[in-house]
């Protein structure tokens, strides 16, 4: 067991070399492929960005008298069999988890993972003598890179990328002159990893290795190993930016996972300014009723 | 249901979720949403926190003794965007009329259909049994 762990370690580690020769490779190597562009001619891909339209700015709630979430008529939807009131939400949180799972794109682990992430997804919000089954998230770990998403805000200058998320108040700051990651550091356990990135034309390529294995990838129990390595592409297109995400995890993934592109929309609103996140504080764990309601 | 109620259309809030990675639970994994239950009570503690905000309150029973009940909300971002997180707004030591989804435990908890302010302002972030904010016998 410890030999083939370590084999299989070994193999991780030279993968992900491999992929860090790759992606480096482009500045060494132009002849197969496109050199890396001068900063000054990189697209710019500062600004905040979001998957929707911008929200209208909140109103004051300390003026009118009534402040109302939810419009009931529109709600025709949610009231399945006559459904009333907070009975509306059933169909609501119910259809979102289907959808979710419903996905296309799914991580694919090796054999002899799939008893554990079922496990892993099953007893997810169970606690109590199943809590080391818990996702992460309920015991107040960060989600980490990948869980976290797309930055909310990027910063650009130079050969220097500043990722800013709202969520729990997350930076990553990124190198992007196409250097190898750290020989050492690319070995520590961090939730976000360690990132490089590299332009590549107009797409600006990211991996990061160097990660804790305590974080998951999604809520359906994936969870996945320290030899992780992340690869995200990031395209803008006028006001749209694409974000690609490639998970390779030679120790757990019979191969790399990539995930549905994501399109994210420039905040154009004059004064758009990123908010401060409140504290993570989960409560729920081993509390809930019925854990397997999910949603 | 984080950033769920940001301006109210669900449609676009449950696109969101749909595609959202964050750990998640329905509502009534813990709440029993078919019933709602609305108390007065003091006001005694917010706290501003992910994924979900919770406010409790002191409530005074028919025999002169209090106990406490804990609601939670919608998240933080949700709140804010509602113009609820401005710290002028709910006020400690305040007594309001709190419509809920009682918890299935039993326990002294719910999940928020309304608040409705000492001056009659009526804020609705869930689905409460009155739900344009007539309180019966308020």
């Amino acid at each position: 067991m410890n030999e083939s762990l370590k084999g299989l370690k070994m193999a991780g580690i030279a993968a992900a070399m491999l992929v860090s020769a790759t992606a480096s490779g482009f500045a060494q190597a132009p002849a197969a492929a496109p050199a890396a562009a001068p900063a000054a001619a990189r697209p710019n891909l500062s600004g905040i960005w979001m998957p929707g339209a911008p929200p209208p700015p909140p109103k004051s709630a300390l003026c009118g008298q009534k402040v109302d979430a939810f419009d009931n008529d529109k709600q025709e939807r949610f009231a399945a069999n006559d459904a009333k009131g907070g009975a509306k939400w059933i169909t609501f949180e119910q259809d979102c988890g289907v959808q979710h799972r419903g996905r296309v794109s799914k991580p694919e682990y090796k054999p002899q993972y799939w008893e554990e992430v079922r496990k892993a997804d099953y007893y997810a919000n169970a606690g109590g003598e199943f809590e080391k089954y818990a996702d992460p998230q309920w015991k107040n770990i960060p989600l980490g890179v990948p869980r976290l998403g797309p930055p909310n805000q990027i910063v650009q200058t130079g050969d220097q990328m500043f990722f800013l998320h709202e969520n729990q108040n997350q930076f990553r700051s990124i190198p992007t002159d196409c250097r190898e990651h750290d020989p050492v550091l690319k070995y520590d356990q961090t939730v976000n990893g360690l990132s490089v990135g590299c332009w590549e034309g107009d797409t600006l390529t990211v991996t990061s290795m160097g990660f804790t294995d305590q974080t998951w990838l999604d809520w359906p129990g994936y969870f996945h190993s320290n030899e992780m390595v992340v690869i995200e592409k990031f395209k803008r297109n006028g006001d749209q930016l694409t974000y690609d995400v490639t998970i390779e995890d030679p120790v757990m993934f019979l191969r790399p996972w990539k995930n549905e592109t994501i399109r994210l929309n420039v905040n154009k609103t004059p004064g758009a300014q990123l908010m401060q996140d409140v504290p993570y504080i989960d409560r729920s764990l081993g509390k809930l009723s019925d854990p397997n309601y999910r949603g | 249901m984080r950033k769920s109620l940001i301006g109210g259309a669900a449609l676009a809030l449950s696109a969101l979720l749909a595609t959202s990675a964050v750990a998640h639970h329905a509502v009534q994994a813990q709440f029993d949403v078919t019933k709602n239950v609305i108390f007065k009570g003091k006001l005694i503690k917010v706290d501003w926190q992910n994924p979900h905000a919770w406010f409790h309150f002191e409530v005074t029973k028919a025999d002169g003794t209090t106990e406490t009940w804990s609601t939670e909300t919608v998240g933080p971002n949700g709140l804010r965007r509602l113009g609820l997180s401005d710290r002028r707004l709910f006020q400690i030591g305040e007594t309001y009329t709190v419509d809920i989804c009682p918890d299935r435990s039993g326990a002294k908890l719910g999940f928020t259909n309304a608040f409705t302010f000492p001056d009659g302002k009526f804020i609705k972030v869930g689905f409460p049994e009155n739900p344009n904010g007539e309180v019966p016998g308020n």
